[in-house]
């Protein structure tokens, strides 16, 4: 059977033309917005304020768009922010705010989503980690970032991830065993 | 399933997924935007309110240079005054005439003449007379006004003209200006706003013009010495300038020796002779000379005389052999000796 299709819709755009911060901007954003709200989840304790923190992240990815290296992928920029706000203070006062406005019979998100004890078990021991060894496990398990970007992410160096993440997996082991 | 693999599915199944509008984002943005200026322009309010605080600090706290600033009145008496000397103007002690400081900048033209002072003391106002010949048939530069800084610095001419005094509160500056032999006229500058007033035209009148000589404390009348078209003698003229048009008052006639007049807190002083030695009267104006008050006498001739703001306090110039000596004079204090100097005018330096 042939299918005959129609002229193809290509829309030309000029050479010079550049796409605009908007548009690279919200690009990166539907293509990446649920993975970076998984990673801010991951990092943070509150999974609820992960949403927050990545929209955050892209507005001020949109409002100091001038200091962003890459203007064809702002990925990395956007991906570092959402790291940083979710170790800042920024965090802490979002929290703070959370708590004075949260019902104190509400039921924890965390109780729904944890139901599976693998997982739970997983995630448990992920928090107990200390904060650099969490975030280089969630960026390189997670984010799929290799240890080359993760040290870019964190401004630290490759060997320090790596002995990092040895670190934190023996130590994820050896919790995940004491648990069984 | 490895750990690494297990720990990569739990992350992923922890994560979960998630949806977002664009919109929202450029909302928070708008949000976050309108917070940053809002901190910028508390920054801005808090950087204005540290430096003011910092300039008021460093005003109280830093002691100021003597030399930049002349400050202080004991007795009732400026610290100091200057001299209009050889291509110099001196800063001096009125306590002893000492020397303060000399300030040569910007004197590549002729002598210095017709000093005076700012009302803040920052500013040496005088004429020097330009090295460029002006007018035809005539060796004489062009007289200039100039200004410099006490602390010492650029020179800079504000005007054509002679004779440059000060008012009382510094806002004021009277000068008698002329254009080669043509008649010429007295003008009270705003140096700050540059319009210039005049109060008195020479033009067509049987009088060269009127140069200034001195500020009544209240700077509403100024002093001034008719200056005759051909040789003196002279006569003193005050000149009523509060109103908006000038009134003249003629005083006296060559019994006047001016310049050596001044204006008092209500009266004028001048000097005449009387006899063997000179006498420094003041008079009320408009009166008849039996109303004198006899100030002070001297031996030798009084060139040149100069109150200070107050009309309390005098400065004298005696003719002496090797140029004049100085002394200061006060009811209260009497005379003090200031030493000597070649010089063509002096002022007290005022705060």
């Amino acid at each position: 059977m042939v299918v005959e299709t129609g002229p193809l819709d290509v829309r030309v755009v000029p050479r010079g033309d550049a796409l605009s911060v908007d548009e690279v901007l919200s690009r990166v954003f539907y293509e990446r917005y649920s993975s970076l709200v998984g990673l801010a989840r991951l990092l943070l304790d509150e999974r609820d304020l992960a949403e927050e923190i990545v929209q955050e992240a892209f507005a001020r990815t949109l409002e100091g768009w001038e200091r962003v290296r890459d203007k064809d992928d702002p990925y990395p920029y956007v991906r570092r922010a959402v790291v940083n706000l979710s170790r800042s203070g920024l965090r802490r006062r979002l929290l703070a705010r959370r708590r004075l406005e949260a019902a104190p019979d509400s039921p924890s998100a965390d109780a729904v989503v944890l139901a599976d004890e693998s997982r739970r078990e997983v995630i448990a021991a992920l928090r107990e980690l200390p904060r650099r060894q969490r975030e280089c496990v969630v960026l390189r398990y997670y984010a799929e970032c290799s240890t080359a970007e993760a040290a870019d992410v964190l401004g630290i160096s490759e060997g320090s991830v790596k002995t990092h993440l040895h670190r934190a997996l023996a130590s994820m082991e050896r919790t995940l065993e004491g648990s069984r | 399933m490895s750990f690494e693999n297990r720990l990569r599915a739990e992350l992923r199944a922890e994560a979960g997924e998630a949806s977002a509008n664009w919109t929202d984002v450029l909302v928070t943005g708008e949000r976050l935007g309108a917070r940053r200026r809002a901190q910028r322009r508390r920054l801005a309010a808090l950087s204005v309110a540290a430096v003011i605080a910092l300039a008021t600090l460093v005003f109280a706290v830093v002691p100021r240079d003597e030399s930049r600033r002349v400050v202080g009145q004991p007795h009732g008496r400026s610290a100091y005054f200057v001299t209009a000397e050889d291509r110099q103007i001196t800063l001096r002690s009125s306590v002893d005439g000492s020397v303060i400081k000399v300030i040569r900048g910007g004197f590549e033209a002729n002598n210095a003449q017709y000093v005076d002072v700012s009302a803040d003391g920052t500013q040496v106002f005088f004429m020097r007379e330009s090295t460029k010949k002006h007018c035809r048939g005539s060796d004489m530069g062009r007289a200039e006004i100039v200004r410099t800084p006490l602390s010492g610095g650029p020179t800079e001419r504000i005007a054509y003209g002679i004779a440059p005094i000060v008012s009382p509160d510094g806002r004021s500056l009277a000068y008698f200006e002329q254009y080669c032999n043509k008649p010429g006229r007295t003008v009270v500058l705003d140096p700050v706003r540059g319009s210039k007033r005049t109060i008195h035209d020479a033009g067509g009148v049987d009088r060269a013009g009127l140069r200034p000589l001195s500020w009544s404390p209240d700077g509403n009348k100024l002093l001034a010495e008719v200056l005759p078209p051909d040789a003196p003698p002279s006569g003193l003229v005050v000149v009523d300038v509060s109103g908006p048009h000038p009134q003249e008052n003629y005083v006296g006639g060559p019994g006047f020796s001016a310049p050596a007049a001044f204006v008092t807190e209500r009266e004028i002083a001048v000097a005449m002779k009387r006899g063997d030695e000179y006498a420094v009267v003041s008079v009320a104006p408009m009166r008849s000379l039996d109303d004198e008050k006899t100030l002070f006498t001297s031996p030798t001739r009084p060139a040149f005389l100069r109150a200070d703001p107050s009309g309390r306090n005098i400065l004298i110039a005696l003719e002496a052999d090797n140029g004049y000596d100085i002394r200061s004079w006060s009811k209260r204090d009497g005379f003090r000796d200031l030493g000597n100097a070649r010089m063509r005018d002096f002022a007290w330096a005022r705060r």
